[in-house]
């Protein structure tokens, strides 16, 4: 008892002696945790109370109207069907980049983060010049009856290219640590390919994946430079939900644009959570 | 009997841009038999291809050219998973998302064995390497020693034809890897299972293996037992390699019954294969030919190791047994002689190891102590 009694008053002379320290601190836990309030929680509070303004049910009957309801349903689509393109994809060319050998490697590894410096209005503007009707690869696909631009393909497109580097930035480093040494010691056991893959390797990068999947629904969630280009905006047709947020504020419904960012918000806290939980569980994607 | 590896001309060749010639060399058309239930250890500086030949046998790297048999059986096409050979890799590779169990019962489930047979082999196992109350722990919870056990009961579990064994002692204190030696060696002999153990560390070599093949710059220099590499190298690299030794750079005196006069060559002299005398007082008495003052004492427990500066300036290394030295009532700069009780030498070939086992470097059975004089000036000392 005594001796931890003691022990106490040291810490606190040792805190009492060093006031700089501690004004330093306080500063610097002022200023950067005013400015996260003043920069992130209150704007994000604001749609809190005006969604909330006219009461619940008006909240609802602003949110069931059929073009908003097809808005966050063709959101929550197109970001699950991006996400599991970039899951594969983005797994394939992770495993190609670590244990791969090919010429030019080290450019196609920077290509892997080429789309997180891109202006996303710019991947949309250049996908359309491309996909267009008129474009390179656009001309003969209209030809043939198959509209890139203006659908669901084009929005695909947009949003894989916009989210790509989540998936194989988050798996790389994992299969960089699992090296060729528990792949080959599973081989020598009597493991073939598939099954090195599925006892081996998948379990080393499946929390890998689950991060890097998260992130790349979310951001596709709220994608909206590149879509605004791609999608034409038609509403019941190709608008996603940010794009239905833009377009009921241009028209001045702030009701229906709050509710939707209300809806939008809850979606990614419930993601953010995810990812915080799966990170701290796999321990992956700490990097990003 | 059939031998259960066989390697004949076998040789590697990687790209390697540094070289002249584009690749590097690091099998170099090498031959090997090893008996049914032999226990191989391959001994051989960092680099000079000794993991590689494992990994060529397990069908990890394809041969550049040559032939691996096993069981008589030609396997170069044949993959990895099909070779039926237990593998130790440096390091272990143990698989980090799996319980120690898991990784023991992991040969077996890929191979379909069922689920209560392998239950009872991994149970078995553990027992047998003594991790028993580790079963449910992941290989980070564990101490380098029981991960290598973890490694070890892995490779046995699918009941391989073959264990490779790759630096198995590597990363452990030295008072584990004593005892895991030792367990190494009780599992190879209760299992009677061909054994390839590889290492840079040539008293494990000597110690664990039936046969050791000693390395350098991918060939084989010799492969004897223990005691005929210890005894009877049979090139200058071996002597070096294996074991402390003295090694003298001289030229023959007079004509010997095939070499002539001026032949140079390189006496090698084990520490112990030296008999100490003290000298009472070095100036009343003649000159012994081998005299000089004792210039380091090292105590090692058992032995005792003397470093003696001969009156010319050569410096050799002497072990003898403790008793003997404190009879000798021997010291730091006490004055003693020296008698050589065997040696081997080996025609001088300069540029050092010429790295071909039956080739250019002769062994020449060591002549008796009183031909040993004429040492010259050592080449290098104290070899390890």
């Amino acid at each position: 008892m005594a001796l931890g009694a003691s022990k106490v008053s040291t810490a606190r002379h040792r805190y009492l002696a060093l006031p700089s320290v501690d004004i330093g601190n306080a500063v610097l836990a002022t200023v950067s945790v005013g400015f996260l309030l003043l920069l992130i929680a209150l704007p994000l509070s604001t749609i809190f109370t005006r969604a909330g303004e006219n009461g619940i049910y008006s909240f609802w009957q602003t949110i069931s109207t059929p073009e908003a309801l097809f808005a966050l349903r063709y959101s929550l689509m197109l970001a699950a069907a991006t996400t599991m393109l970039n899951a594969c994809m983005g797994t394939l060319v992770a495993y190609a980049l670590v244990f791969g050998n090919f010429p030019f490697k080290r450019l196609v590894d920077s290509l892997v983060d080429l789309p997180m410096a891109i202006p996303a209005s710019v991947t949309g503007f250049t996908l359309l010049l491309l996909y267009g009707p008129l474009g390179l690869l656009g001309g003969p696909l209209s030809g043939m009856g198959i509209g890139v631009m203006f659908a669901f393909p084009g929005i695909l497109l947009a949003h894989s290219f916009t989210t790509f580097p989540y998936v194989t930035r988050a798996v790389g480093p994992l299969l960089e640590k699992l090296e060729r040494g528990q792949q080959e010691a599973a081989q020598t056991l009597g493991a073939g390919p598939t099954q090195v893959f599925r006892h081996v390797t998948l379990p080393a990068i499946g929390g890998g994946i689950i991060v890097g999947s998260i992130f790349t629904f979310a951001r596709s969630l709220g994608e909206f430079g590149a879509t605004i280009m791609v999608s034409g905006n038609l509403a019941l047709r190709t608008q996603t939900a940010p794009l239905f947020i833009f377009t009921k504020f241009n028209q001045g419904d702030i009701e229906a644009a709050s509710a939707m960012s209300l809806v939008l918000i809850i979606i990614s806290f419930v993601l953010f959570f995810g990812i915080k939980t799966a990170a701290k569980r796999f321990g992956a994607g700490s990097s990003m | 009997m059939e031998a259960a590896i066989t390697l004949r001309g076998l040789t590697k060749r990687f790209a390697d841009s540094r070289q002249p010639q584009g690749f590097a060399t690091a099998v170099d058309g090498i031959d090997l038999d090893v008996g049914a239930q032999e226990f191989l250890t391959m001994v051989g500086p960092s680099g000079c291809g000794k993991s590689t030949i494992l990994r060529l046998i397990a069908g990890l790297e394809k041969p550049t050219a040559g032939d691996i048999f096993i069981d008589g059986q030609r396997v170069n096409d044949v993959p990895p998973k099909d070779r039926g050979i237990g593998f130790m890799f440096q390091g272990y590779a143990l698989f980090t998302h799996m319980t120690v169990a898991e990784n023991i019962e992991f040969g077996l489930k890929v191979r379909k064995v069922a689920p209560r047979r392998r239950q009872e082999k991994v149970r078995d196992l553990i027992s047998l390497v003594g991790l028993e109350g580790l079963e449910a722990r992941k290989p980070s919870q564990l101490s380098g020693g029981q991960q290598q056990r973890v490694a070890l009961a892995r490779a046995l579990a699918p009941e391989p034809r073959l264990l490779l064994l790759d630096e198995p002692f590597g990363a452990l204190d030295a008072k584990v890897r004593q005892k895991l030696r030792v367990d190494t060696k009780k599992l190879q002999r209760e299992f009677k299972i061909p054994t390839i153990l590889v290492t840079h560390d040539q008293r494990e070599a000597l110690e664990l293996g039936d046969q050791v093949a000693v390395m350098g710059h991918g060939r084989f220099a010799q492969i004897a037992t223990p005691s005929e590499v210890y005894d009877d190298p049979q090139t200058e690299f071996v002597a070096r390699f294996i074991g402390r030794t003295n090694i003298f750079r001289t030229e023959l005196d007079e004509n010997h019954t095939i070499l002539t006069k001026g032949t140079r060559l390189d006496v090698m002299v084990r520490p112990e294969e030296i008999l100490v005398s003290a000298l009472p007082d070095p100036s009343e008495r003649e000159m012994p030919t081998l005299a000089g003052t004792i210039t380091d004492y090292s105590f090692l427990g058992r032995s005792v190791r003397l470093e003696v500066t001969l009156t010319n300036g050569t410096i050799c290394t002497v072990a003898l047994p403790k008793t003997e030295a404190l009879n000798k009532k021997l010291a730091l700069g006490s004055p003693v002689s020296l008698e050589i009780t065997a040696c081997h030498a080996f025609l001088q070939e300069d540029g050092g190891y010429a790295g071909n086992g039956s080739g250019n470097q002769e062994a020449i059975p060591g002549p008796d102590g009183e031909t040993a004089p004429g040492i010259g000036k050592p080449l290098a000392r104290n070899q390890e």
